[in-house]
């Protein structure tokens, strides 16, 4: 006897274990899946790769004779540096726009220096190394007018010289800093050995190796080779610039590091020396692109904010919010709801109350419930096919929630039939005994009651249609533009997100689209739930 | 146990036959039912009383496979051919043996079949309400709360509610299936007070297990088995002078 307990009591716990396993196990998905859309939705973690360090100069030395140069912008534009690459793409007209530059959407004006000033050589010699600016630049004499200029001009850039930086105006306009160095190496430190190769290094990395903290390429992801730092002299501007910038002011270069007077010397000793390190201006580094180290340069930041709820996208997505694509799926929403659940709840009520159970009725519930499990983009060709073209409804909100309500109204008939069917039998009986005809039975004795479940399968059904990405892509369309009428195409949220990703416009854009999504199913779950618990209690409470 | 359609009958019937499917329920039952008395049918368990019951109004025809043979007549009127179904369930009321109050207000379920006759106006609502109430004996307890839940009240008092449920529409006749079969004691007594009571203005049908309760409370009683009805006289008789033998032994206990 007492053995039987025994094993039964272990079974008991076996299987408690064995429940409590599977319930931790979804929780933690649940949490891991949605947590790491929320937490990629408020913090953007951007890595991106510059051919110069993160660091910059508010004045940077340009040309041979080392002249200092300024670059200013107006104030309106968000950026917080440019890279000497990013300068020449501007001065060049390679961008009309700031677009992705400073997430933005305004146009870039030029202005530069005349040719024959000091500074105007000088940026034409390093930045753009010879090569013209765009047709649209506007010169000037003056380093005044030029601010004056950029002040007045929202999207304006210009450059002026580093002498009249400490007169100016700074609430005019944006002195921004300008990375110009890079890093250069001895071409044996980037060659794939043993299965590892260098790929980049960031600023930490940077930090160590030229201080001499690091002493082996292999402990920064390199090959095994001795590290060997190349600087300039004490008394080379660029040198102190470097040692400020990277390890700080009071800090040196490591002991054992090879000390250089000029550029050539530079290259003869890293294109002689494995393992040698060190760097130079980018613009001379350019005729030894391959030997240019790629710098890491992360960017935490917050990532969805107010405005890109109450901002329309604009320039494919790449810039603004989403305003107007909530909007659009909040229409979808509606639209799907009017014509799905007086539909669905109708045809419940038929088959529960009114129809003959027989041979017709089962057919009808087997073509129900095999819809219910057809691929959602079968929906979507189908939907494109018959509402698109044949009814020629075109590609819009009227094709689009069609093809939804089609989607979702077997989900929706056969929970709305299960709440039904749960009204115990007794109230109909009290109803009808009481001379009430069954059409008044049903409305005022079976719906209230059945209402909580039929809500939550609607519910249900809704959450369905905000996820559905393929169907709407066929039907609906992608303009993320407010939907004007029935026919015109929207994006909805979902489709949004698809796009953003597919056509590689911004991941970071996708994680925050994907968290108001998240948040937009919480809200209608949470909001649905607490609608169904406030009535379940009101119908059954006990005084 | 004339088989007439005579009016001062105030239910009739005309060897009825009622069939579930191929099985045959009622067997020729042919009985009268007089105007403000309390009928009371008794018998063993499954021999038809509550089914014969749920054919006077008409309340089998919501099963798929029932049917019905002979004839059923209300004040002369043949209540399956030439009377308008909603109209007959207002006439022939029913009290459930378990109480199925609805799932809403004490107020609103004791309105609930004026509203679905067509009763709008607050005051006059108001009216049949505390009317109604007041003649099934539950006023008392309950005008102080008559907007909260009626699932809230007790056994008893859910069961007056329906009986005030139906007292609302106002009845000729009222069908009571074992009223009182799910209650304790002191609810069946309040219940069989309010019954006798009601007689003087309902003509009320009991099918009832008890048979003290019968005996106590009714002025007719019939026997049913197996289907048929064995015998049916005045309460007294059937219970100190039973005619057939089968009705003795049911009554002294020796089946049922």
């Amino acid at each position: 006897m007492q053995d039987n307990t025994l094993k039964v009591r272990r079974k008991e716990k076996v299987a408690k274990g064995m429940l409590w396993l599977a319930s931790i196990f979804t929780i933690g998905i649940l949490i891991a899946i949605v947590g790491f859309i929320l937490f990629r939705g408020f913090i953007s973690d951007r890595r991106e790769e510059f051919d110069v360090i993160d660091r910059g100069n508010e004045v940077t030395l340009m040309g041979e004779e080392a002249i200092p140069v300024a670059v200013v912008v107006n104030r309106k534009v968000k950026i917080d540096d440019l890279t000497v690459a990013e300068l020449k793409e501007l001065f060049m007209g390679a961008r009309s726009n700031w677009g992705l530059l400073s997430e933005q959407d305004i146009d870039v004006r030029v202005f530069a220096l005349r040719r024959g000033t000091e500074a105007g050589d000088a940026f034409a010699q390093s930045v753009m190394g010879g090569d013209a600016y765009t047709d649209d630049i506007q010169f000037f004499d003056s380093d005044q007018k030029l601010v004056e200029k950029v002040a007045s001009l929202p999207g304006a850039i210009g450059f002026v010289s580093g002498d009249v930086l400490k007169e100016l105006d700074r609430k005019e306009v944006k002195v921004i800093p300008v990375r110009s160095i890079s890093i250069v190496v001895n071409p044996e430190v980037l060659e794939l050995r043993d299965n590892r190769k260098l790929r980049f290094l960031n600023e930490g990395q940077l930090k160590a190796i030229f201080s001499g903290r690091v002493k082996n390429w292999r402990a920064v992801g390199g090959i095994n080779l001795p590290i060997l730092p190349v600087h300039f002299s004490h008394g080379s501007a660029l040198n102190e610039n470097f040692r400020t910038l990277m390890l700080g002011e009071n800090e040196d270069f490591a002991a054992g590091s090879i000390v250089v007077d000029s550029l050539s010397e530079l290259f003869d000793i890293l294109n002689s020396t494995p393992g040698a390190v060190g760097f130079c201006r980018f613009t001379d580094a350019l005729d030894f692109e391959q030997q240019i180290v790629k710098i890491e340069k992360r960017t935490v930041k917050q990532n969805i904010n107010l405005r890109f709820l109450l901002e329309q996208p604009k320039r494919a997505g790449v810039v603004g919010g989403v305003s107007t694509v909530i909007l659009n799926t909040v229409f979808m929403i509606v639209l799907t709801l009017l014509f799905s659940t007086p539909i669905g709840i109708m045809a419940a009520v038929y088959l529960t109350e009114y129809a003959k159970q027989g041979t017709l009725i089962k057919i009808l519930r087997f073509g129900t419930e095999t819809l219910a499990g057809i691929p959602s983009i079968i929906f979507g060709l189908f939907g494109f096919l018959f509402f698109v073209t044949l009814l020629k409804m075109g590609i819009g909100l009227i094709s689009g929630t069609l093809t939804i309500t089609m989607m979702i109204l077997p989900t929706i008939v056969r929970t709305s039939e299960e709440a039904i069917k749960a009204v115990p039998l007794s109230y109909r009986e009290g109803s009808l005994a009481l001379g009430a005809t069954q059409w008044q039975t049903i409305v005022r004795s079976v719906l209230p009651p059945a209402t909580p479940g039929i809500l939550t399968g609607v519910i249900l059904a809704i959450g369905r249609a905000i996820g559905e990405t393929a169907a709407l892509l066929f039907t609906m369309g992608t303009d993320y533009r407010l939907a004007r009428d029935l026919t015109s195409s929207a994006r909805t949220l979902s489709v949004h997100l698809y796009i953003l990703v597919k056509e590689g416009i911004s991941f970071e854009r996708a994680f925050a689209t994907g968290t108001i999504l998240i948040a937009v199913i919480l809200i209608v779950n949470y909001t649905t739930n607490k609608l169904v618990g406030r009535m379940t209690r009101m119908a059954t409470a006990k005084g | 146990m004339n088989g007439s359609s005579e009016n001062k009958w105030k239910i009739s019937t005309v060897n009825l036959d009622f069939y579930y499917g191929d099985i045959h329920a009622l067997k020729n039952v042919s009985i009268d039912i007089a105007a403000n008395r309390v009928t009371a049918f008794i018998g063993p368990s499954g021999c038809g009383k509550s089914t014969f019951l749920k054919t006077i109004d008409r309340m089998n025809d919501l099963i798929d496979y029932a049917r019905v043979e002979g004839k059923v007549y209300y004040e002369g009127i043949d209540i399956y051919r030439e009377f308008d179904v909603t109209e007959l369930r207002k006439k022939i009321g029913m009290v459930f043996q378990k109480p199925n109050p609805f799932p809403m207000s004490v107020y609103d379920n004791v309105a609930y079949g004026p509203r679905v006759h067509g009763i709008r106006r607050k005051s006059t609502l108001n009216e049949i309400v505390e009317r109604s109430l007041k003649r099934a004996v539950l006023w008392e307890e309950v005008k102080d709360r008559l907007h909260q839940p009626a699932l809230g009240l007790s056994g008893g008092q859910q069961q007056r509610l329906c009986i005030a449920r139906v007292l609302a529409v106002e009845p000729d006749v009222i069908l009571m299936d074992e009223p009182t079969s799910a209650l304790d004691p002191i609810s069946t007594a309040k219940i069989e007070d309010l019954i006798y009571e009601l007689k003087n203005n309902y003509t009320i049908i009991i099918v009832t297990h008890n048979m003290q309760q019968a005996g106590r409370i009714s002025h007719t009683t019939a026997f049913f088995l197996v289907g048929e009805i064995i015998e049916v006289g005045p309460t007294d008789q059937i219970f100190l002078h039973p005619k057939d033998k089968r009705t003795e032994d049911y009554i002294s206990g020796r089946f049922g």
